[in-house]
């Protein structure tokens, strides 16, 4: 169970943001077991049709319990405004560019990304600008009164108890 | 042992009944037994949707959670609502409604006495045994109450209605997350009542990747089918409606054939 835990926790999220507003435009999920490449080139796990993207840009790999990130390409890549061959990623939330002008990523993994500081506002063509957004703060305040409650827990032990009996049958 | 999937938003005027009543009828259509239980006590409307005049049936839900009748006894068959004039009825499964009263009596002893929960679980288990069911959808109250989180807790599938509204957004981000904590793993969220002319593409990918969830199909603002709202199935009437076929895809995607 926990071997299935930490396989789970230790995915990786990648966004790509959109350079103006810092939305995200497209994600990709790959468990720890993958090598994901990314690149131009359509046989890349991640494919971004830019023209400061190389062919084969960049690697991740999961290695000792991180995620590495390794340039590829000529574009050379952006972490914490340094130009990197290899970088491990820390927990939890990182950014990179690739290339000096090229698109941003974002990747999560192996902890919870603390969203609390922003809203995410979701705005796409035709819909009122910033019409749609969510207060992750307020999201987790009112689910932690909801599932503080006896009744939540008493629910939880009955999905846990369908679960079994499910099993079972 | 049949499934059991809750549909539910957040807020009202989703469109959640007529999503329910329309995937109910194409899958009896798939020649499946589907269920239709109307947990929304407070104000039912899904009859309406079937047709069903609610004050010349026996018993409804009501009647079962106060111990007047077995589940069974409350269920219409409304198997010939899923078939098109001059179908053989052989060719469909089979579709029942379990409706909420609509008696103001019976809507205001509810909201006054309250109704042992349990029994309501006691309910959708028997539903899904006595009439033996592949498929319960459960059309639940919106908002966050106790009977909402109980059929969230026992569902095997969860389908979130929401509009690109702030209001339904920040709701639904509640109850998604109230589900993952439930350990419901199996949740899909469908878009109604999309404006014309939004860039579909990026708000599903701006949706899917906020709420961390699929996004099963994206339905359009429509007037013909608020039009249509309270007169019967849509996807039956209209087969060939870009509606009806995404929510032939919807139908699909919840039974596992895509």
């Amino acid at each position: 169970m926990s071997n299935e835990n930490s396989h789970e926790e230790n995915k990786i999220r990648v966004e790509l943001l959109d350079s103006g507003s810092g939305r995200i435009v497209q994600f990709w999920t790959f468990s720890c077991s993958e090598t994901v490449t990314i690149g131009r080139a359509p046989e890349n796990q991640i494919v971004i049709q830019d023209p400061y993207v190389s062919r084969h840009h960049a690697d991740l790999r999961f290695v000792l319990g991180q995620w590495l990130l390794t340039n590829r390409g000529r574009h050379g890549i952006l972490f914490d405004g340094n130009g990197i061959v290899e970088s491990p990623l820390p927990k939890g939330a990182a950014t990179f560019q690739l290339g000096g002008l090229g698109p941003t990523l974002r990747t999560s993994y192996g902890q919870p990304v603390q969203r609390s500081l922003d809203t995410t506002v979701i705005s796409a063509p035709g819909l009122p600008a910033g019409s749609l957004g969510i207060d992750h703060d307020r999201m987790r305040r009112e689910v932690q009164m909801i599932a503080e409650t006896p009744y939540f827990r008493e629910l939880q032990q009955v999905r846990q108890r369908l679960k079994a009996a499910r099993a079972e049958a | 042992m049949g499934r059991t999937v809750s549909i539910h938003s957040f807020r009202g005027g989703t469109g959640k009944s007529n999503c329910t009543a329309n995937l109910a009828a194409l899958m009896a259509r798939e020649g499946l037994r589907v269920g239709v239980l109307d947990t929304d006590i407070q104000s039912p409307g899904i009859h309406v949707l079937f047709n069903v005049d609610v004050t010349s049936i026996e018993y409804c839900l009501n009647d079962y959670l106060w111990g007047r009748c077995a589940i069974q006894q409350a269920a219409a068959d409304l198997t010939a609502s899923a078939l098109l004039p001059g179908e053989d009825a052989s060719r469909a499964g089979r579709l029942f409604l379990v409706p909420s009263s609509i008696k103001t009596g019976e809507i205001a002893r509810v909201l006054r006495e309250g109704y042992d929960v349990a029994k309501l679980h006691d309910g959708i288990q028997e539903m899904t045994r006595d009439l033996n069911l592949d498929i319960l959808l459960v059309d639940t109250h919106p908002g966050v109450n106790e009977e909402t989180l109980l059929s969230i807790a026992i569902s095997d599938l969860l389908v979130l209605i929401m509009r690109p509204d702030n209001q339904d957004f920040q709701g639904t981000a509640v109850t998604l997350e109230l589900a993952r904590k439930l350990d419901v793993k199996d949740l899909l969220l469908l878009l109604n009542k999309v404006p014309a002319g939004v860039d579909q593409a990026l708000l599903r990918t701006q949706v899917e990747a906020t709420f961390e969830a699929p996004v099963v199909a994206m339905l359009p603002l429509n007037t013909e089918i608020a039009q249509n709202a309270s007169g019967g199935i849509f996807c039956l009437s209209h087969p060939e409606h870009p509606f009806s076929r995404r929510m032939e895809r919807v139908c699909r995607k919840i039974l596992g054939l895509e």
